[in-house]
């Protein structure tokens, strides 16, 4: 076709496939001329059809950011334990520190990059296959073209006391020793954080089993929930190449979870640290308290270390 | 995949066969596709873009549902153990015959919870006769009063944040509820209360 004149079909083909593309204002949806570029302006009836739209707690609202780069996402506030969960988000003062922003002012979070892995390792779902995403080959098999697929887990997570147990021998005895995580002790510092992990997995934790036989894992210092994957989809290989530094031609799509609000209860077997009562300082209700924290920041290691307790994460459930 | 129409465009009608492809494939990434609740339908003419009515227009009701009204709120129809709660004495849905009541709230700057409240003996159990009632907790305070043999068991079901004159509400209770309290060891009282 290079460098030979355009006959008439070609050009009229093409008239017809734009013509095709021109939308046309339908059902609660407005299309007029841009009169400065001539471009489409299509335009939805908000009021009406926002009306009564329902978003559920832990909604996630990822988007592209022509201006960062990079994807970011909102998540339609939820609350654990009666108080909103928060992000970390650079400081719109200089753009650089790192504060915490509860879900309530709909802050912007950022997913780096590295976030992002291909999907297909971990089992690709049918959705997606049906979208033209293959399984990863198998060892020998050669990879077919297939649409490139990655996903970022979003995670609910609270701190919590972890109370670790070492073992010493000194000059022939034994002695054990315990640390404890680096937690402040104000709850209203250990509310619930949003997190994003590229690929989460629940903790492993000591079972009794384990813990009878000294067989310990470290404590998970946070107790996590999945509330749901992103995924972004790349085009079809027979639209146009692309790698991931083309981020912005993919879909994004996302599987929730989670989609009520959330009471959490801490590990309440342990009742106080070394003798020592720790009184929490809240201005909670009592409710709330009991609900996550008096339990979480009462804690009591005072057994031997062969006697640690099992692990014993903390629950999540729908209120 | 964006398009620069810029580089589409040409000088001498010699350049045009170069093009050809880049524009057949601009025009083919300009398709529309069909978001949440949005219908297309392409025809000669153009593609119709429809969003749906249905989507539109439905209304998500649920228990506990807290609506601002003038200097208060009212709260939809829900239980806790099968009890309705009440403001002011009255059904928060009001019964039969009569409107729902309001429960009075301070709209200034700041937060506020409407909670429910469900008075219980030292046992543990709903006090006869006193029932559950809504009520709006500017800040929040133990509940709890070791000097006497009551407790108050509270539960959010929505938070009103005002700022510079501005109040959102922010549900957090969407289903009816179950109770149950325990007391630790330590003394402690612990509430819980969970979706039914």
């Amino acid at each position: 076709m290079h460098n030979k004149p355009v006959d008439v079909d070609q050009w009229n083909a093409l008239v017809d496939s734009l013509a095709r593309c021109r939308l046309v204002g339908g059902l609660n949806v407005t299309a007029a001329t841009d009169g400065r570029t001539g471009g489409q302006v299509i335009s939805c009836d908000l009021a009406t059809a926002q009306a009564g739209r329902f978003n559920h707690p832990w909604k996630i609202a990822p988007r592209w950011s022509e201006s960062l780069r990079s994807y970011t996402f909102k998540v339609y506030p939820g609350f654990v334990n009666g108080l909103p969960a928060r992000a970390t988000v650079p400081d719109p003062a200089d753009g650089e520190s790192r504060v915490k922003v509860e879900l309530t002012e709909f802050p912007e979070i950022i997913i780096p990059d590295s976030r992002w892995t291909e999907a297909a390792q971990y089992g690709v779902l049918q959705y997606f296959k049906d979208l033209g995403v293959a399984d990863a080959p198998k060892d020998g098999e050669d990879s077919a073209p297939t649409r490139l697929l990655y996903r970022c887990d979003v995670v609910l997570s609270i701190p919590k006391m972890v109370i670790n147990g070492e073992l010493n021998v000194e000059d022939g005895e034994v002695k054990y020793s315990y640390t404890t995580g680096n937690q402040t002790l104000d709850v209203r510092e250990n509310r619930a954080n949003i997190v994003t992990y590229a690929k989460w997995s629940p903790p492993e934790i000591t079972s009794a089993a384990m813990a009878a036989f000294g067989e310990l894992v470290e404590e998970p210092s946070t107790d996590e929930l999945l509330l749901g994957t992103i995924y972004l989809l790349g085009p079809s290989p027979e639209e146009v190449a692309v790698d991931a530094s083309q981020w912005d031609s993919f879909s994004v799509h996302v599987a929730h979870s989670v989609f009520w609000n959330l009471g959490y209860v801490a590990d309440t077997q342990l009742l106080s640290y070394q003798g020592t009562t720790i009184t929490p300082r809240t201005n909670l209700t009592s409710a709330l308290d009991a609900l996550g924290e008096i339990g979480r920041l009462t804690s009591l290691m005072s057994t031997p270390f062969g006697d640690k307790p099992p692990s014993n994460p903390g629950h999540y459930w729908t209120v | 995949m964006s398009i620069s129409f810029e580089e589409l465009k040409v000088r001498t009608r010699a350049e045009i066969p170069a093009k050809f492809n880049m524009l057949v494939d601009a025009a083919r990434a300009l398709s529309a596709r069909r978001g949440v609740g949005v219908r297309l339908h392409e025809t000669p003419g153009g593609t119709i873009v429809s969003v749906d009515s249905g989507l539109a227009t439905a209304v998500f009701t649920h228990p506990f549902q807290v609506t601002k009204t003038g200097d208060g709120v009212q709260v939809r129809f829900g239980v806790v153990d099968g009890i309705e709660p009440t403001i002011g004495g009255k059904p928060i849905s009001g019964g039969a015959d009569s409107e729902a009541p309001v429960l009075d709230m301070d709209f200034s700057d700041g937060r506020q919870y409407v909670v429910l409240e469900v008075p219980l003996d030292k046992d543990l159990k709903l006090i006869d006769g006193r029932g559950i009632a809504v009520a709006a907790v500017k800040a929040l305070k133990s509940d709890y009063d070791s000097g006497s043999e009551e407790y108050v068991a509270r539960h959010p079901i929505c938070m009103i944040e005002t700022k510079a004159g501005v109040s959102r509400l922010f549900q957090i209770e969407y289903f009816n509820l179950a109770r149950t309290s325990r007391r630790k060891e330590s003394g402690t009282v612990q509430h819980f209360f969970y979706a039914q």
